[in-house]
């Protein structure tokens, strides 16, 4: 599953100056892959959630312009039935008190390789910024993509890619699955987090 | 105005309330991620506002429950005007409540969906065109109930009746 469209990348980034800089990252084992800016880093973080528990999380960074772009998994194997409670508290606890500016349908790829998920952006409290926040809950782990905006001045954030909205079945743009056995070009192995 | 009564179904575990006679059917439901499922619904008609339960038994793939909760809300609003799309939640079970007018002035529709022990619940309540819109009514009392929490279905609640052969 390629999350990367749902991430922090512009559309508008196609094709500028800053598109060379961004790389194509795959994690086999966990079944995912995504784009980001500059070096990424793989660290390991905590999450708790009131139904998912304590739970330990891995974490993709990747810092350029002052904006940090980040990819969390949670695993989930035993609880892979109760998926959509998982992931609709995490969705929740995004934007729990903070001003929700969209939450809207996401998908990546198609027909019965479809994955279903939600975009949701929010204004941080206190003028921190504004985070997009992209959730999907595939093969029994919770990937989280986010792209906060810690630049007080910022207007608004870069208009996010591809698997964002869903304005009808057709122009949906296809993000297709990454093969089991071949890897984009360019694409860099992604280190787990022990 | 009919009475409203409270409905359970131990077997599905979960709850609802809704006026008028309860009528027990089989539907059918499509997915390019489900497939062709059968359904069971429970449908209600009460002054010109259509309640029904459809349940989906998605067992067989419950490990895809988000993605096939998902899908089934997607199916729902699909080409439709969305007035309202938030989070929906009952006891500790996490879902999407939807309103949405209905193409061609056929009323417009409230659903709650969530994923309860490997199938598809959802609340709909459909306002009929005939009658005049002014505020979207809600359902009154729905509510789903996991084998795992709380109870909150009346004592007087109804068995629901299983579903026809």
């Amino acid at each position: 599953m390629d999350v990367s469209g749902s991430g922090g990348r512009s559309s508008h980034d196609n094709g500028d100056a800053c598109a060379g800089r961004w790389k194509s990252y795959i994690n086999r084992q966990l079944g995912f892959s995504f784009m980001a800016p500059g070096e990424v880093k793989t660290d390991v973080g905590n999450f708790r959630g009131a139904i998912a528990g304590p739970r330990q999380t891995i974490v993709y960074r990747s810092v350029e312009d002052n904006i940090e772009y980040k990819v969390t998994v949670m695993s989930f194997l035993q609880a892979q039935a109760e998926g959509a409670t998982l992931l609709g508290e995490r969705q929740y606890m995004f934007q729990d008190r903070k001003t929700v500016l969209m939450d809207t349908f996401s998908r990546v790829g198609s027909g019965k390789d479809a994955v279903y998920g939600r975009k949701i952006v929010v204004d941080l409290p206190d003028n921190k910024g504004r985070t997009t926040g992209v959730f999907y809950f595939t093969k029994g782990r919770l990937i989280s993509v986010r792209r906060p905006c810690f630049r007080p001045t910022a207007v608004l954030p870069r208009p996010t890619l591809t698997v964002s909205s869903i304005p009808s079945r057709s122009s949906f743009p296809t993000q297709s699955r990454v093969p089991s056995n071949s890897k984009p070009p360019s694409s860099n192995r992604i280190p787990f987090a022990d | 105005m009919a009475a409203w009564r409270g409905y359970i179904s131990h077997p599905l575990g979960f709850s609802f309330s809704a006026p008028g006679e309860l009528k027990v059917e089989k539907g059918t439901y499509r997915g390019a991620l489900a497939g062709a499922r059968d359904t069971l619904v429970y449908s209600f008609v009460d002054d010109d506002i259509e309640y029904k339960v459809v349940v989906i038994d998605m067992s067989d793939k419950a490990n895809d429950a988000a993605t096939l909760l998902g899908e089934a809300e997607y199916i729902f609003q699909e080409d439709k005007k969305v007035l309202m799309d938030t989070f929906g939640r009952v006891d500790r079970q996490f879902g999407r409540k939807l309103t949405i007018d209905l193409s061609n002035n056929a009323g417009r529709a409230t659903a709650a969906f969530y994923f309860i022990n490997g199938r598809i619940i959802s609340l709909q309540a459909t306002i009929l065109p005939a009658t005049e819109i002014t505020i979207p009514r809600r359902r009154r009392g729905s509510s789903t109930r996991s084998h795992s929490s709380r109870c909150r279905a009346p004592d007087d609640a109804i068995e629901l009746p299983a579903p026809p052969k």
